[in-house]
């Protein structure tokens, strides 16, 4: 336990509507990679959003810890400002915050000093082109009519700009053509080269996995991890499904 | 009576020619005899005016006005004694209308020094870091104060080009006369509403700007509201001419709230745009909030010309603000960007009103407003295009942001339109911050505080990127202030 | 100070603006009205499915208000039309046509739709004017629990006929139930029309209104509905033609009390000759109304130059968890679609009647009954045919 990033412990979820997740346990290490997949509807995207702490969904039982520290109630800014990083699913638009301006005001949140702009301006110009991305959305409005691919994009800089030590990828290759998936992988190879960032990636999909050393695969069904294995795991659900899993999980229940 | 204090039925004495084109048969209506009878119904306001025709006289001697002022000074006060306020917008019973001569004739002794202005705008003006220069103006307000000689560092520095900038009583008497007689209150004549004879009456300060044919003025202008001891600024007149192919940039003095234990505004603005010229008429109000800010603004663009306002409202307890631009020349354009933010106390009623009267003319209207802390903000619009306005366009935006559930926020638009060859666009949204918007900027290290306040920046955005720098700083720190206020 | 004129004050717009504008309210003149001395012909179809009862008047309007849970005598806004210091039951022409209708009309029909039934056809009430004539009915229509019905209501006379209706619906939806109250107006150039609705809207109940108004010279008409159930949905779809010198005038009100309420107005109309429309239409969001959306949208074809549009769209919120909007398209048809249209061989003329019976017949396809569809598109084309 004590050289884990991230300790899940018996988590479980709900919200307004219903219980989402039972008795989540997953520990994550620092540099770790970690793909967590999962029919739709399995609470894939809960699991991430209440890493992160979106006020919707409510830990009903068990605790997270990041970094030794118990943050099951901390506020989501604060989980920010001790290195974790979810890229959205469906990335907000904020009319009238620029991107960049956005990215200047976290990194200044999170280090707690003011930005050198000169240094942030060539860093954040040259992640920019590692994604190929057109320098100008720099000064548009976050997200603000950017196409899917874009916006993805814009995560993923975020998230190379803020190098968090631990990011949730929620989907962040869904509904992305195969060049602006390949700009996405390059992306987060760069991320762990950097920072030896620690991931947490919600997929259906095994080629943004391509070019990344997956240590660990989980599979979630109807809220609860049903299987973990190693990089192999995606392969073998890519070719054979989730039925087995689905029908594990039903037999368990009776 | 209460219907359109603008068609009161009192007519305005033929003998001041109030026929310059007709205009104002276009603002008012014509046929309205069968809504009369509901007159007496809704008079609910009763209005005994202690205004006298000594007291008018007092102010005509002060002033040193000539003859054809005074009397028509005495012609609005009659105006005056026979309008009601209007029935529609929010209350002013707070306004002490029987004795509206305390608001004409302010005590003498107020406001000398810095040291008597109250806390909450000192302390406004601090966190606002106010440039040093204008808070040491701002501070030797009395003594120290000399509007004429603003005035006359700002006639040198332009003077070369021939644009005349001074006060509207000195203008009155100088080789500027016969020009400020042509067009003062043509505009807005004192038959307009009640509150407009009230300052054609009582009218003292303000500001005569002459921009000659051609001359392009390359920094703005700025007035600041003179607060010295007579009142003025209290009912003050801005007549701006801007001359064929000119082009004026003008800024409304903003950050000068006014103090005063008078508590009425009652200005009036009125602003020529002559022949492909363009005028750009800046405001941010930020009043102390004990103000009744009944202020007219009116702008009559001849052809090709272009009208610009930026307005911003942030102070004032009551507001009724809704500057009107008439695009009487063909191929004409008007552009109005506003922003009201209401807070605890105030209601503000604020828009704007678009007259078509000339061919392919075009109106562009976006505003933003903001409610919280039980604030009342109403954005108040007419889009009138005339038969007149062939090929003409308009475009109305207006977005408002709700930022607690004890606030309120009305938007009251018409589109008057009586031509079929015409583009006639208009949206409106109403909502709140989102919380999944929060919780993406909370996700990247930012506090839940300054996530609402950067979404609120944000929305109020295309407002502040249209004013000079050192206002956009200054209404992005009055929001920052107002948000302050609203978390802690 | 002019003498009361001899006539009522309708279709108040909750939230006053600039008098000068003209909209916060329409007079009707009681001396302009018709002289006529035939009465209009009821028929009813299919009333069978629903229990039809009939009261006098003042007792059905005091049993009615017994349903307006939701509405107190809410306090005086500075600027707002004291709707509620009026009415009980808050109707869109308002308490002066209330009044009006009490006297002209002594009985009212009380429709019961009982508990979970679900009506197959449409209860179909008809007034033929024929050659002219006048009517003044009052009907409440009571969809109770888990209940669906459909009224259509249809006003035809012949094409130059002249006269005058006055009719009030006053509709109560409880929980569950789904209403459907349609209207057609197909009366001739001479007829002055005052048709007010009204409904209270219970727990995840609904108000579907739609209403085709081709025909007469002056129509004044509205519908109020006070959504005070959570989830209640209140959707209105009107279509609209108005030619020669006529007048349109519409108010529509959408009260939105309970929680995530629903309220959706679409407004579809082409204007013609000197004809003049005003629209008024309010979504007011009341404090409480937490999830709460509403949308309003007017799209107005003005096809001739001295046509008169005032178009009102106003929103009112108390309330911070609402989702608001309101738009509006005014104007003629766009060049670019004339220059498409006539590539394809349509003229300008051709076009105008095209895009009209478009807009129009998407509305009156609502309807559930063949022949009052049928007629209403004859109506149309006859409408166009006449102008040229």
């Amino acid at each position: 336990m004590s050289d884990s990033l991230l300790q899940v412990k018996d988590l479980s979820v709900a919200i307004e509507e219903g219980q989402i997740l039972h008795d989540v346990n997953l520990t994550i290490r620092p540099g770790e990679t970690h793909v967590l997949m999962g029919p739709n509807g399995a609470g894939k995207s809960t699991l991430g959003n209440t890493l992160m702490g979106n006020p919707v969904y409510h830990v009903t039982g068990g605790q997270i810890f990041f970094d030794g520290q118990d943050i099951t109630r901390e506020t989501t800014d604060k989980r920010a400002k001790a290195g974790m990083f979810m890229s959205f699913q469906n990335p907000l638009e904020v009319p009238g915050l620029s991107l960049e301006s956005f990215i200047r005001n976290s990194l200044r949140q999170q280090t707690g000093k003011p930005v050198r702009i000169m240094q942030f301006k060539k860093q954040l110009e040259e992640t920019m082109a590692l994604l190929n991305m057109d320098p100008s959305y720099a000064d548009r409005d976050l997200n603000v009519g950017f196409s899917g691919g874009e916006k993805k994009k814009a995560e993923i800089l975020q998230m190379l700009m803020l190098a968090p030590k631990f990011a949730i990828l929620d989907e962040t290759d869904s509904g992305l053509d195969v060049d602006a998936v390949r700009t996405v992988s390059k992306g987060i190879e760069e991320y762990h080269k950097r920072s030896d960032g620690a991931l947490l990636i919600i997929t259906h999909n095994a080629k943004i996995l391509e070019s990344l050393a997956v240590d660990y695969t989980h599979v979630l069904v109807k809220g609860s991890l049903v299987t973990t294995g190693g990089a192999d795991l995606v392969q073998k659900i890519n070719e054979e499904g989730f039925e087995q899993y689905i029908e594990e999980a039903a037999k368990a229940n009776e | 009576m209460s219907e359109s204090v603008a068609n009161s039925g009192v007519h305005f004495d033929p003998a001041i020619d109030n026929s310059k084109d007709d205009i104002n048969a276009y603002l008012e209506g014509t046929d309205r005899s069968m809504y009369d009878f509901r007159n007496e119904e809704t008079d609910f306001y009763k209005v005994q005016s202690g205004l006298t025709r000594e007291i008018i006289d007092q102010i005509s001697e002060e002033k040193n006005d000539p003859e054809w002022m005074h009397e028509f000074r005495l012609k609005s006060l009659d105006l005056y004694n026979k309008m009601q306020v209007p029935n529609w917008g929010p209350p002013i019973d707070g306004l002490n209308m029987d004795d509206i001569v305390t608001y004409v004739r302010p005590n003498t002794k107020m406001q000398g020094s810095w040291e008597e202005v109250p806390e909450e705008i000192k302390s406004a003006f601090d966190k606002l870091g106010i440039p040093k220069a204008e808070h040491e103006f701002l501070a030797g307000v009395g003594a120290q104060y000399d509007s004429e000689l603003v005035y006359h560092n700002l006639q040198d520095f332009v003077g070369k080009q021939g644009v005349v900038y001074s006060d509207l009583e000195s203008a009155l008497h100088n080789e500027y006369a016969d020009m400020v007689r042509e067009y003062f209150m043509k505009l807005v004549p004192p038959t307009d509403h009640k509150f407009a004879a009230l300052h054609g009456a009582v009218w003292s300060g303000g500001s005569f700007v002459y921009v000659p044919k051609g001359v392009h003025v390359d920094m703005p202008l700025q007035s600041y509201f003179r607060l010295n001891a007579k009142g003025a600024g209290q009912f003050e007149h801005t007549l701006i001419i801007v001359d064929e192919g000119a082009d004026l940039h003008f800024i409304e003095g903003c950050s000068a709230p006014k103090w005063n234990v008078a508590n009425l505004h009652a200005g009036c603005v009125e602003l020529f745009v002559k022949k492909g010229a363009r005028l750009r008429y800046s405001t941010i109000e930020n009043w102390s909030k004990n103000m009744y800010n009944l202020n007219t603004k009116r702008a009559l663009v001849e052809e090709g010309g272009r009208m610009e306002w930026v307005s911003g409202s942030f102070g004032s307890h009551v507001s009724y603000l809704y500057p009107t631009t008439i695009l009487k020349g063909n191929d004409s354009d008007v552009e109005y960007t506003g922003i009201t933010f209401s807070g605890k106390g105030q209601n503000l009623d604020t828009g704007c009103r678009m007259v078509h009267i000339g061919e392919n003319t075009s109106s562009l209207v976006t505003t933003k407003s903001l409610s919280k802390d039980g604030g009342i903000g109403t954005f108040r619009s007419a889009i009138e295009v005339m038969p007149t306005a062939k090929s003409s366009k308009s475009s109305v935006d207006c977005q408002t942001l709700m930022l607690d559930d004890i606030s309120r926020s009305d938007t009251v638009p018409v589109m008057d339109i009586k031509t079929n060859n015409c583009d006639i666009g208009h949206e409106a949204k109403i909502g709140r911050i989102s919380d999944e918007a929060v919780f993406y900027l909370m996700s990247r290290g930012i506090p839940e505080n300054e996530a609402r306040a950067m979404i609120v920046s944000g929305f109020a955005n295309p407002i502040s990127k249209e004013l000079p720098l050192e206002y956009a700083a200054e209404m992005n720190n009055l929001i920052k202030l107002e948000m302050e206020g609203s978390m802690s | 100070m002019a003498e009361r004129a001899n006539g009522v004050i309708v279709n108040r717009l909750p939230s006053l603006t600039w008098n000068r504008l003209r909209v916060n309210h329409a007079f009707v003149n009681f001396d302009e009205l018709p002289e006529t001395n035939e009465e209009a012909v009821f028929t009813g179809q299919h009333e069978d499915q629903v229990k039809k009862e009939t009261m006098t008047s003042a007792d059905a309007e005091r049993w009615a208000d017994g349903f307006s849970r939701g509405i107190r005598r809410e306090a005086y806004i500075a600027g707002k039309q004291a709707t509620y210091q009026e009415q009980h039951f808050a109707t869109a022409l308002g308490r002066d046509f209330t009044d009006l209708i009490r006297d002209l009309a002594p009985e009212t029909a009380v429709y019961t739709v009982e508990e979970g039934s679900k009506l197959d056809k449409p209860v179909i009430l008809n007034w033929d004017f024929g050659k002219g004539g006048r009517a003044a009915a009052q009907q409440v229509i009571y969809a109770r629990k888990g209940s669906e019905a459909t009224f259509l209501l249809n006003l035809s006379s012949e094409r130059d006929a002249l006269g005058h209706a006055a009719i009030e619906t006053k509709v109560i939806i409880e929980e569950g139930a789904a209403l459907h109250l349609m209207k057609t107006n197909l009366l001739g150039r001479g007829f002055v029309l005052l048709d007010d609705s009204a409904a209270v809207v219970g727990d995840h109940a609904e108000f579907d209104f739609v209403q085709v108004e081709l025909g007469g010279a002056k129509t004044y008409t509205g519908c109020y509905a006070d959504q005070c159930g959570d989830h209640s949905l209140f959707k209105v779809q009107t279509g609209y033609l108005a030619d020669q010198d006529h007048l349109m005038d519409i108010n529509y009100v959408a009260v939105q009390r309970g929680k995530k309420t629903d309220s959706r107005i679409s407004v579809k109309g082409s204007l013609r000759d000197q004809a003049t429309k005003v629209f008024r239409g309010t979504i007011d969001f009341r404090k409480g109304a937490k999830g709460s959306v509403g949308d309003e949208q007017e799209d107005v074809l003005i096809l001739d130059p001295k046509v008169t549009n005032k178009t009102v769209p106003v929103v009112l919120t108390e309330e911070e968890d609402v989702d608001g909007r309101h738009g509006a398209t005014l104007g003629n048809l766009s060049p670019d679609i004339l220059f498409y249209l006539g590539s394809r061989g349509i003229d300008k003329d051709a076009a105008e009647m095209l895009m009209t019976r478009g807009r129009l017949m998407s509305v009156v396809n609502l309807i559930p009954d063949e022949e009052t569809v049928a007629r209403s598109h004859h109506f149309i084309r006859e409408a166009f045919e006449a102008n040229e």
